[in-house]
């Protein structure tokens, strides 16, 4: 593959100009304005971050004057305790991530190893389930979280604990079938020889198949990971207080001000907190992507 | 097998735990009327016992945990949509009527001004039982039989003195008795001013309390509503009349609709509202037409664009096929709420870079976030920019999965390119990534984060009864009639139209099931 490309290009080399400008050109200039149109915004909050002059209206692409203040800005305003939102944000996003992931692996495993009564009509619900997107709901469970705040507080609405829970409602859905598919692919033939040995199934589950499943297991939660990160109707349905917002809800905050003021700030909180996930992207382009378009299409 | 008894005993003490914090839950939940609260936990906690302590459960321990988030943060929320909207609850609509009841009946009386002094006749019957003639100022005269000061009204309350009889020999308008009661005068009142101290007589306007012993004062610190279990219905002392229960509050007939009222279900008054109430109906249609418009040209222009990428990328002899691909996953990537939020920015009218470069070109700015029209292009843009990576990804895929020779084929028959593309690539394709289409319409009818944070649905409709913007979806629109409580949280009516939501996508899925199930047989068949 890596050859039949390289030679590609070689010969891409060798093509007449006029053959160049005929078959290529026209790609290049088409990829090219689509390439500028996708990182467009990109540019200009990456600008904006550092430049000194603080101000939309003044601002140019290549600043005249480099300044980090706005990043400084962020965690110093008490107005907008930028730290607190990551801290919040990734605190949820880790927690209710991994939940979702053991509660989808305990899942996948029963229907992967176990012979239970409902099975088939198990694993088909788990999909037809994906039919109702769980922040439809928003308006029961933003109810819910009121009543349950009345009695238990500490997991009510305008908690991150309840929001979590919250998240772990979708834990076996699609995952939960990925993961079994995955398992399925580990032989059996491991866990027959585990139990004969008196492995419980409990030890057969953590010790055999769990380790084996490690890369599904990866890959499902750094999607889930970054599908928490970004999800906005429930936080902002659930949260209601300025130092239990998430990055997601806090992040506004910048704009329903003077925003033409707040740009330089917004900018650098735009960066540090798209950063991470866009690295992620990048950086496992193929198994995110994978799994991503895979979940769309059923989903 | 020593693990396997430990385990068992962790898993016990597990159960226990939680058993013992639902027991612990269960009185408060009923003290506090949680019986919706109080079902599902029962649910719960039934099936982890089941689960954890039955032995012949096999599956159900691994499932269980899944299974009660799924039940009560996914399905359960379902079902409660449904029947929210099935209510009247809102702003005004959010207590039980019991608490409502409960509630008025703790309204006190409304003062007007200073407390007014009127003019006391003390009465006794034979059996010593006093009672008490007030003449208001305007001459109008209550009869009545006092109560003490924070006692139930019990046997006492105003009578009606045509009916005992009046005796007014002198015919000074003080009568001299009324039925079984003389009046008493001059000493024989100062001999029962002690025991009238603290007598009260309840009056439509308020208390009377005993000032003199010829004067008492009018107080407003009487409750003003007294509800009357048997026909269902509250008097208003004030104005002394009766206001019946209706739907959802107790009207009174002066048509005072009396606040808070109560939640009640109204049947499908919410989805009559929709289709037939001029307030609800004009919005309603114009945030569905453009639900529907919005989701369809989102859908087809990512396409277009990501097709026409995925194609022009298809050229191996291309350089930097990789520098690209990497470059059009960059919108995929960043999360859509700072896409969205630094796009407003972006196109600020006045500062925004957008307009900067089209200023740059010589052009007028354009009103981008302002004008009804131009919001429409925004929001179709910034949706193309944020959906174009994940239709390039998908056909880029289809494009190399259709096989050369059906495309050598058509091209030996002498078709053209453009031809080649029409009848061979483009039917193939729009075959493979069908799914994937409905799965991006539905994706984006609900297309919630863009909508709220780039425009928050504005402009807002000039004039329109419910707050609504000109590019509103159903689902934001129904977080602002849900949520946003500029002009009051009505659950109701949002649950209804989110439950429209609900049948919009479910048969949208349902569809896109069965078209998978078809496509599997055509390829099983081939």
């Amino acid at each position: 593959m890596a050859t039949s490309e390289a030679r590609g290009m070689r010969s891409s080399h060798r093509l007449p100009f006029r053959r160049w400008l005929r078959e290529l050109a026209w790609r290049h200039l088409l990829l090219g304005a689509a390439g500028v149109f996708a990182l467009f915004p990109l540019i200009w909050i990456v600008s904006s971050s550092v430049n000194a002059v603080d101000n939309l209206s003044t601002a140019r692409i290549i600043p005249r004057q480099l300044t980090v203040d706005n990043f400084v800005e962020l965690f110093t305003n008490p107005l907008t305790p930028f730290g607190t939102w990551i801290w919040n944000t990734w605190k949820v996003a880790v927690i209710a991530a991994t939940g979702n992931v053991a509660l989808a692996a305990m899942a996948a495993f029963a229907f992967s190893r176990l012979h239970f009564r409902g099975r088939r009509v198990g694993l088909l619900s788990l999909v037809l389930v994906q039919i109702f997107p769980q922040f439809l709901g928003f308006i029961a469970l933003f109810l819910l979280g009121q009543q349950i705040g009345d009695v238990a507080g500490f997991v009510g609405l305008n908690t991150h604990g309840y929001l979590i829970l919250v998240y772990l409602g979708g834990a076996i859905g699609f995952n939960a079938f990925l993961i079994k598919g995955y398992m399925d692919t580990v032989p059996g033939s491991l866990d027959e020889s585990a139990a004969v040995e008196g492995a419980s199934l409990w030890q057969v589950f953590a010790r055999v198949i769990l380790p084996l499943s490690r890369p599904v297991l990866a890959v499902i939660f750094i999607i889930t990971f970054i599908g928490i990160y970004s999800e906005y109707i429930l936080a902002r349905t659930l949260l209601r207080s300025a130092d239990n917002l998430t990055l997601a809800l806090g992040l506004q905050l910048f704009v329903s001000n003077d925003y033409s003021a707040r740009w330089g700030n917004l900018s650098a909180a735009a960066l540090i907190g798209a950063a991470p996930i866009v690295l992620t992207f990048l950086l496992a382009q193929r198994q995110i992507i994978g799994g991503l378009t895979r979940g769309a299409v059923k989903g | 097998m020593p693990a396997l008894r430990r385990g068992f005993w962790v898993k016990l003490a597990a159960v226990g735990l939680i058993d013992a914090g639902a027991v612990a839950l269960i009185p408060v939940l009923i003290a506090s009327g949680s019986w919706t609260l109080l079902v599902l936990l029962l649910a719960a906690a039934a099936l982890i016992n089941y689960a954890y302590l039955y032995p012949g459960a096999t599956a159900l321990p691994w499932l269980t945990p899944g299974l009660v988030f799924l039940g009560l943060f996914v399905l359960w929320p379902v079902l409660y949509t449904a029947y929210v909207g099935l209510t009247n609850w809102s702003t005004g609509h959010i207590l039980s009527k019991e608490q409502a009841i409960e509630r008025l009946q703790s309204i006190p009386v409304q003062t007007g001004g200073d407390p007014v002094t009127l003019d006391l006749a003390v009465f006794r019957n034979s059996e010593g039982a006093l009672a008490f003639h007030v003449t208001g100022p305007e001459g109008e005269v209550w009869f009545g039989i006092p109560r003490p000061r924070g006692a139930d009204p019990g046997d006492a309350g105003l009578l009606d003195p045509a009916e005992l009889g009046v005796t007014d020999e002198d015919a000074d308008g003080l009568p001299e008795a009324i039925g079984p009661y003389t009046r008493l005068a001059g000493l024989q009142v100062v001999g029962v001013a002690a025991a009238m101290e603290d007598l009260v007589l309840d009056l439509p306007g308020g208390q009377a309390e005993v000032l003199t012993t010829s004067s008492v004062r009018l107080v407003a610190s009487g409750q003003r509503y007294r509800y009357d279990p048997e026909t269902d219905t509250l008097r208003d002392t004030q104005t002394d009349t009766i206001c019946g229960a209706v739907v959802g509050a107790f009207a009174c007939p002066d048509g005072r609709q009396l606040d808070p009222g109560w939640r009640e279900v109204v049947g499908l008054t919410n989805f009559v509202r929709i289709v037939a109430d001029g307030r609800f109906r004009g919005p309603f249609v114009r945030v569905f037409t453009w639900n529907i418009v919005f989701a369809v040209v989102s859908v087809a222009l990512t396409f277009a664009v990501g097709l026409t990428l995925a194609n022009a990328l298809q050229d191996t002899r291309l350089r930097g096929r990789a520098i690209y691909r990497s470059l059009f996953i960059i919108p995929y990537a960043v999360p859509a709420f700072i896409s969205a939020i630094v796009w407003r920015g972006l196109l600020n009218d006045q500062f925004g870079q957008v307009n900067r470069v089209i200023e740059g070109f010589g052009l007028p700015g354009v009103p981008w976030l302002q004008d009804p029209w131009w919001a429409k292009v925004a929001v179709l843009l910034v949706n193309t920019w944020l959906g174009f990576p994940y239709m390039f990804l998908i056909t880029s895929g289809a494009l190399q999965s259709i096989p050369e020779e059906m495309k050598e084929a058509a091209r030996v028959e002498g078709a053209s390119a453009a031809r080649v593309f029409a009848t061979v690539t483009l039917p193939l394709l729009m075959v493979a990534t069908a799914p994937m289409l409905i799965g991006s319409f539905a994706y984006n009818f609900n297309n919630f984060v863009l909508i709220f944070l780039l425009t928050s649905g504005g402009p807002p409709v000039a004039g329109a009864s419910v707050p609504v913007g000109h590019t509103d979806i159903l689902i934001s629109f129904t977080f602002d009639l849900a949520l946003q409580s500029g002009r009051g949280q009505n659950f109701g009516m949002a649950s209804a139209i989110v439950f429209v939501i609900f049948v919009v996508v479910a048969s949208l899925s349902a569809f896109s099931f069965r078209f998978t199930k078809r496509l599997e047989r055509v390829y099983g068949n081939v």
